[in-house]
């Protein structure tokens, strides 16, 4: 039981992550009701530009934020464009299929280019620890919940309290009664898929530090991405910052019990179980699982 | 009877659509279902015909309950439904829609297709027979949709708002075919705005408002009844 | 879309010289990669074709098949190696367990719609996936399980290629055949209607779950039997191949390429994506391997996009179009 504070440290700092990460993925869901298969080779990406800023320009990656944003929301619409935009409104399988072929180009483009060598970003100051609470959590890991944090509230703020972030959810809950209020919805569709970029485009820059790179990752995160944000509900940003805590209580607890082999089936049976007792998940919308909506 | 609704409710968490509804419908009988918007038309047709869960009362179709029971079963007991916005299966041709319907009744083949032609010449469809359904005009697209309910060998059709969008001419065209199917035996329960159409078709005319049921009648009555032209003009506008 | 009787015969040719092809390529040829390719199209286009029953037919996208095919795979090969069982009944215990299996899928496709479902296979495939890859004493993990190469007919194992070619093709005639007949059953029609429309399918009569049930259960045991197949011929089970992701893709990708709903379309979607995977892993093969990648998931985007019927009906309506225009 001495482990407990550094197991609930690691779980909290692993849940403001995972909360950023789902943010974008629930936003982009909600708003335009798109699967984005790709949401977590958007990640990788920019795991790989924090690596490619640090090594070229000795830029860290807290001050790489101010390259990272803008690229991330550039980028994002030009995804949008090119290849979201079309697609919105048509069958399941289109959109489903358009995002995985997307997400399996730019895992393919990274292997072209980076190959698939594993690779670890190392601050100098990468291995100072704080203490804590009786845990220990190292400078990276502190930086990266308290900006992935501040950042969850700052949307959460930004989608309650402004015009714009009310519109976006008028948009979500009722594309039709959006419009006759005088709603652009194409573009609050836009700024959901381009904001939701971003915040993984964050996410990416704060994880570059504490995990392994390689042009695979992605997927190993968007899976959690998808559990926190079912689980949350589709949609609910609230639910997401839920869901990440839920999810990564149960990785960091799982693999301290049950060993990192067995606590992805721990989290892929939550999924599941989830998706048929109760696919609205705590906070979406009941029954849009069964209109598919 | 053939269908007995009894102090039928529904709500949707907070709000209540349907309250304490109870009326019947007689073999053979056209009654029409009329009330303003919101008045919960619609939702009592998704009640009867299984989509929804009654929250209270019963439904009983030829002295069963079907109240609880799924919309295949409820079709398959005789009562079968159209739908306020059109939905006959887009991509397949007219007679492939109606074999479809067919085939519940049916399991080979070449009976569905007999059965299918038949109702698809007996509803005035033959020329469109092979045109795929999403490419035609509204009216005959609300045609396919009765002919595919049709092939189901129903003893009840419930009709939702089936002359909604047509032009005098289909108007017309629609109204006489609901005439002849009744001629020939089929019980319906049409939800409308069309008045002219209620008027003419129905020999009784049930009118819901805010969910609960202000009158039941012959049309005449319902005409001069002013707790129908209050619902339907508002209170300001009721004519001392 | 229900074939009219045109289109059909069209399809039934080209799909018979695809056969007629297949089987004449053991007779005539010495070449060993142009044998091994076309059982390997043939294993594939069998295997789309059982997705198709769920995915096309059904409309039930599942991005988890990889599962039944792994599964189909583990069983009659774990039950010849630990009771010395002929893979022909271990192929058939596959099936029967992968039914059950997919019993739960089944019952995800009737709460679950669009992408919610693809999500629940997607999670069941990983769940099976990963128990495969870390139950060591069952599986033997990560390692993998071998075959041994002992030729014979009970042994499901054979010398020549012809007859490996005979097996597979007979596996797709049979599932191609299936498909035919059933779009022109009730079965087929009834299927037709639920991926329309699903309420209003539900409205004229037609039970949609036991529909679901039932295609997703046949879906799920013709892909065992190929999964069986698929050791017998490798002679080698990798869980991270077997039942991988890209495994489930890219049977929906064939699918849908080819075009979904009709027996032909995976058929074809098969031999293009294996041909075109064999084509540019040779040209660009080794560590250069995403490449070819990169211009499937390119072409994904592109042929979902602008011909999301797939290429058996969407070509035709192309040149349909492309000759009117000329003719104008």
């Amino acid at each position: 039981m001495e482990a407990l504070p550094q197991l609930i440290a690691s779980a909290i700092v692993l849940g403001g992550i995972y909360a950023l990460v789902s943010i974008g993925l629930t936003l982009i869901f909600g708003v335009m009701r798109v699967v984005n298969f790709a949401h977590g080779e958007f990640l990788m990406l920019s795991m790989y530009l924090a690596i490619g800023l640090f090594a070229a320009f000795d830029l860290d990656p807290y001050r790489g934020l101010s390259v990272a944003i803008p690229l991330s929301l550039l980028f994002g619409a030009l995804v949008y464009y090119a290849v979201v935009r079309p697609v919105i409104g048509r069958a399941h399988v289109v959109q489903i299929f358009t995002t995985l072929g997307l997400s399996i180009v730019l895992q393919n483009v990274a292997l072209l280019l980076w190959t698939a060598n594993f690779r670890q970003l190392r601050l100098p100051y990468g291995d100072r620890v704080v203490a804590i609470a009786g845990a220990a959590v190292t400078l990276p890991q502190l930086i990266a919940f308290a900006v992935a944090a501040a950042f969850t509230i700052v949307l959460f703020g930004w989608l309650r309290f402004t015009y714009l972030g009310k519109a976006m959810r008028a948009t979500a809950q009722d594309p039709k009664a959006a419009t006759l209020m005088g709603i652009d919805t194409g573009k609050m569709l836009l700024i959901a898929f381009v904001i939701g970029t971003m915040c993984v485009g964050v996410a990416g820059m704060l994880m570059a530090p504490l995990f392994s790179t390689y042009p695979t990752v992605g997927l190993q995160f968007v899976l959690v991405a998808f559990v926190v944000v079912v689980l949350g509900g589709l949609g609910s940003a609230v639910g997401a910052l839920l869901g990440a805590l839920i999810v990564a209580f149960l990785d960091v607890m799982g693999g301290f019990y049950v060993g990192t082999a067995w606590k992805e089936v721990l989290y892929f049976v939550v999924f599941i179980v989830v998706l048929l007792v109760r696919p609205a998940g705590l906070f979406g919308q009941r029954g849009a699982e069964e209109l598919g909506v | 009877m053939l269908l007995e609704v009894e102090a039928v409710g529904k709500r949707f968490g907070g709000l209540t659509a349907v309250s304490d509804v109870s009326f019947a419908v007689g073999e053979g009988e056209i009654v029409g279902l009329i009330g303003p918007n919101g008045a919960g038309k619609t939702t009592l047709f998704n009640l009867i015909a299984g989509t929804f869960r009654v929250s209270n009362g019963a439904i009983r179709f030829a002295g069963s309950q079907i109240s609880g029971r799924r919309p295949y079963q409820i079709c398959r007991l005789g009562l079968c439904r159209t739908f306020q916005i059109v939905r006959p299966f887009p991509n397949l041709s007219v007679l492939d829609n109606v074999v479809i319907g067919a085939f519940t009744r049916v399991r080979e083949r070449r009976s569905a297709y007999e059965a299918a032609e038949y109702i698809v010449t007996a509803t005035g469809l033959e020329r469109w027979r092979d045109a795929q359904a999403r490419a035609l005009p509204i009216g005959l697209r609300k045609r396919v949709e009765v002919a595919r309910a049709l092939a189901t060998q129903p003893r009840m059709l419930l009709l939702d708002e089936v002359m909604n969008g047509l032009n005098p001419t289909e108007l017309r065209e629609m109204m006489e075919l609901i005439r002849n199917l009744n001629r020939g035996g089929l019980t319906i329960l049409l939800i409308e705005h069309v008045m002219a159409a209620v008027m003419n078709l129905c020999q009784r005319i049930v009118v819901l408002h805010h969910g609960e049921k202000i009158a039941d009648g012959p049309p005449q009555a319902i005409a001069r009844d002013a707790r129908v032209i209050e619902a339907y003009l508002g209170e300001e506008y009721l004519v001392e | 879309m229900l074939p009219r009787a045109a289109h059909a015969v069209r399809e039934h040719l080209v799909a018979g010289a695809v056969f007629g092809i297949a089987l004449l390529v053991p007779l005539m040829s010495d070449n060993r990669f142009l044998q091994d390719a076309t059982i390997l199209i043939l294993l594939w286009a069998g295997l789309a074709s059982a997705w198709n029953i769920a995915g096309g037919f059904a409309g039930q996208i599942s991005l988890g098949h990889a599962a039944f095919f792994g599964l189909g795979a583990y069983t009659s090969t774990l039950l010849k190696i630990n009771f010395g069982w002929s893979p022909w009944i271990g192929m058939l215990c596959g099936g029967a367990l992968v039914v059950v299996f997919s019993g739960f899928i089944a019952f995800a496709a009737t709460r679950l719609r669009g992408p919610y479902f693809g999500l629940a296979t997607l999670a069941f495939a990983a769940v099976v996936q990963i128990i495969a890859a870390r139950w060591y004493g069952l599986t033997r993990g990560n390692e993998g399980l071998a075959i041994a190469f002992q030729p014979g007919l009970t042994n499901f194992i054979f010398e020549a290629k012809l007859a490996w070619t005979l097996v597979i093709l007979g596996y797709v005639v049979a599932i191609y055949a299936l498909g035919v007949w059933s779009s022109r059953s009730r079965f087929g029609f009834q299927l037709a209607g639920m991926r329309e429309d699903e309420d209003a399918a539900q409205a004229v009569g037609i039970d949609t779950r036991r529909l679901k049930v039932a295609a997703i259960a046949l879906s799920a045991f013709l892909t065992a039997l190929g999964g069986t197949f698929y050791a017998q011929y490798v002679g080698f089970l990798d869980p991270a191949y077997v039942l991988s992701f890209d495994v489930s893709i890219r049977l929906a990708l064939m699918c849908i390429i080819g075009g979904l709903g009709t027996p032909l379309g995976p058929i074809l979607g098969a031999i293009m994506i294996t041909a075109l995977e064999m084509y540019l892993r040779a040209k660009w093969g080794g560590a250069r391997s995403g490449l070819y990648l990169i211009v499937y998931g390119a072409l994904l985007v592109l042929i979902v996009r602008v011909m999301p019927e797939g290429l058996v009906r969407g070509v035709p309506r192309w040149l349909g179009r492309w000759r009117w225009t000329r003719a104008a």
